[in-house]
């Protein structure tokens, strides 16, 4: 158990080799940080391939593009997440991978072979699905011993692993209760079970906590994390939370409108975001002309809010503009500070605790030093 | 101007109105059931309680005919036209809007609204004209045919609510096509299937006017009967018979509500 924890805290370090990058050299000089080199024992296998999958739903005019050219990897004992708003694409990707959906471009590798075309019964692979999707004529232990009926384990083998994942789950004292009396954080923890049990070489999770309220949410956070490294099988979540995304992956995979726009860990995507978009989805960033500070027009940067001060005296050796305060909200342990600088850009600050002496229709200086900046790409 | 919402129970005169057409509804019915146990002949008189209308009922060897006609055609119409209305439903699941399958789904239902009387004289025509002649056959056909959407309603509305989601879960779990119909499907719609199967065969029973065009002699069912009966005066005989047939009526619906509760809270 514990050599898993170290492993998937390595491999959180890992540059996004897998993914064709034209920028990558200059990102590594800009800012390489205390990344460690990718050596090929770090890495694990190659697992699941996506190798330029794309999916398209209808015929001639009225045909949508759910999917866009996708390529990545993914490890054997990762944690990989897709994330992105809704309709980017997310669940298509994954009904792919399970097989409900066959991709009309590119392959789908399971260990090197292409599974791209054969139906969800042949696949190792198991889903919880987004609405749990127990059957409800079948009590807990029935639904969990499901999967390996169809696979033909002996009944004696069948009953110890449903014990087993029963109490991997923590829900020992379920097993001959009906699915359709429980809440829905039980039967959550019953789906997961479910598809746990055959041993999958990929689990497939659709918005795993997005029914459940904020503090069942965060609780399931961490027991889902806990369930990766005790089972030290791969899993895949589709979310559009990002906040969940990077407290849970190994690696993740942001999406929009179809295409995959980055993949990396999530001090990769947080600190290094490649695009607007991507700087704008994963927290909280500021995107600046870089003409407005002295750089090179065309450009834009991100400054995470947090890393701007506000009214502190502009240094030399920190970037500042000016602007007028539009908002100040209160948020509890920050303040957030909104403006607008020169050509109207907005610009937000995120500041420890309460502010004082600031107004709305103040002028005041947005400072931030140059190694929290960050030059986007496109 | 109020600011009150409006209100459909708040209608002046509604509560009266409610009670007079229960009256009427129920009225009728009421007395049938009530003269069915009087003693004397009389249709309006009571003489006290009686079973002997109902002895008279069992020992009256047409009655038996025809009741026996009625549960052969009800039961045979019942398992066609279940077993066609699974089918359809299980095939026009995905069927989009504007689609082949929403023209099919439209004849499916199509016996709901043509006029009854049009059926009946158009199968007639129908059969005659390619001289079919079967028997209660003939009937048996005829049945099944406005009993598809008795049948097919139920079984649809389940399989929407059930959604797709079971049995791609099934499918995950290493299932085939045929295991997930059998180890999923099927057993999620019986409840639905029973319950459509159970008003196939109530709307069966109680129908008049196909039966009374294209019964011949000696395939008499219970309805086409009592109408006979009722030329010759209305006897309280008709009235003990009326209430077996509404009683059993009464209990198919009953039980084929049930089943669709059970599918209800399942889901
Ligand atoms: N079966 C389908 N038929 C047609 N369009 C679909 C189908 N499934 C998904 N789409 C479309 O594909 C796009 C991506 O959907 P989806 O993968 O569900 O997004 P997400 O899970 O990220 O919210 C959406 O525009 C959606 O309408
Ligand atoms: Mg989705």
């Amino acid at each position: 158990m514990h050599a898993h924890t170290n492993k998937s805290a390595s491999y959180r370090g890992h540059l996004t080799v897998n993914v064709a990058s034209p920028d990558q050299t200059r990102q590594d000089q800009t800012r390489t940080g205390s990344q460690p080199a990718a050596g090929p024992q770090a890495r694990d296998a190659v697992l699941l391939g996506i190798d330029h999958v794309g999916k398209r739903f209808g015929f001639g005019e009225g045909q949508i593009t759910a999917l866009d050219d996708a390529r990545f990897e993914i490890s054997d004992n990762e944690f990989f997440t897709l994330l992105g708003p809704s309709g980017c694409g997310k669940t298509t990707l994954l009904r792919i991978i399970a097989g409900f959906e066959h991709p009309t471009e590119g392959r789908v590798l399971l260990d090197g072979r292409d599974i791209g075309h054969e139906p969800p019964f042949k696949r190792p692979v198991n889903t919880m699905f987004q609405s749990y999707a127990l059957f409800p004529h079948l009590n807990v232990r029935k639904n969990i011993a499901y999967g390996l009926e169809m696979l033909r384990w002996k009944p004696a083998d069948i009953k110890r692993r449903v014990d087993e994942v029963l109490e991997l789950v923590q829900m020992p004292a379920f097993a001959d209760r009906r699915t359709t009396q429980m809440s829905g954080g039980q039967q959550q923890r019953i789906a997961l079970a479910r598809a746990l049990a055959p041993r999958p070489r990929v689990l497939l999770l659709d918005e795993p906590l997005s029914a459940l309220d904020l503090k069942l949410r965060k609780a399931m956070q961490s027991e889902l994390k806990r369930l990766q490294r005790e089972t030290s099988l791969t899993f895949v979540m589709v979310t559009h939370d990002q906040e969940e995304a990077l407290a849970l992956s190994d690696r993740i995979a942001v999406m929009n409108k179809g295409k995959v726009l980055q993949v990396g860990t999530p001090e990769e995507i947080y600190a290094r975001p490649k695009t607007c978009f991507v700087a704008d989805f994963i927290g909280e960033a500021n995107l600046i002309p870089a003409g407005l500070v002295g750089l090179a027009d065309g450009h834009t940067i991100s400054i995470r809010t947090e890393h701007i001060s506000v009214r502190s005296r502009p240094a030399t050796t920190r970037r500042s503009v000016e602007a007028i305060v539009t908002a100040l909200t209160f948020l509890g342990a920050d303040t957030l500070i909104e403006a607008r600088c020169a050509g109207d850009v907005p610009i937000k600050a995120r500041v420890r605790g309460a502010v004082s002496g600031l107004a709305v229709g103040d002028r005041a200086d947005f400072a931030w030093d140059h190694s929290s900046e960050w030059l986007l790409s496109e | 101007m109020s600011s009150k919402p409006f209100d459909w129970k708040a209608t002046p005169g509604l509560s009266t109105l409610s009670w007079v057409v229960y009256l009427f509804l129920y009225a009728p019915l009421l007395v049938i059931i009530i003269y069915s146990f009087n003693a004397g002949r009389q249709a309006t008189l009571w003489e006290g309680f009686s079973l002997d209308w109902y002895a008279k009922v069992f020992h009256n060897r047409d009655i038996g005919i025809a009741l026996s006609n009625s549960l052969i055609v009800a039961v045979a119409a019942m398992i066609l036209s279940t077993m066609l209305a699974v089918t359809a439903a299980l095939g026009l699941r995905h069927a989009r809007a504007g689609g082949g399958g929403q023209i099919t789904l439209g004849l499916i239902l199509m016996p709901l609204v043509v006029p009854e009387i049009v059926v009946a004289v158009a199968t007639l025509v129908f059969f005659s004209g390619i001289g079919l002649k079967l028997g209660l056959g003939n009937l048996i056909i005829a049945h099944t045919v406005f009993c598809v959407p008795f049948a097919y309603l139920p079984i649809q509305a389940r399989l929407t609510d059930m959604g797709s989601a079971v049995e791609d879960a099934a499918r995950d779990l290493y299932s085939n096509e045929w295991q997930v119909f059998r180890r999923v499907t099927l057993p999620l719609l019986l409840p639905a299937i029973l319950s459509g199967a159970m008003l196939a065969f109530a709307s069966s029973l109680d129908d008049f006017l196909i039966s009374m065009l294209l019964a011949d002699a000696g395939q008499t069912t219970l309805p086409v009967y009592i109408y006979g009966m009722l030329r010759l005066g209305v006897s309280p005989e008709i009235n003990a018979v009326s209430t077996l047939l509404l009683a059993s009526s009464v209990v198919i619906v009953l039980v084929a509500l049930r089943m669709q509760g059970m599918t209800k809270r399942k889901s």
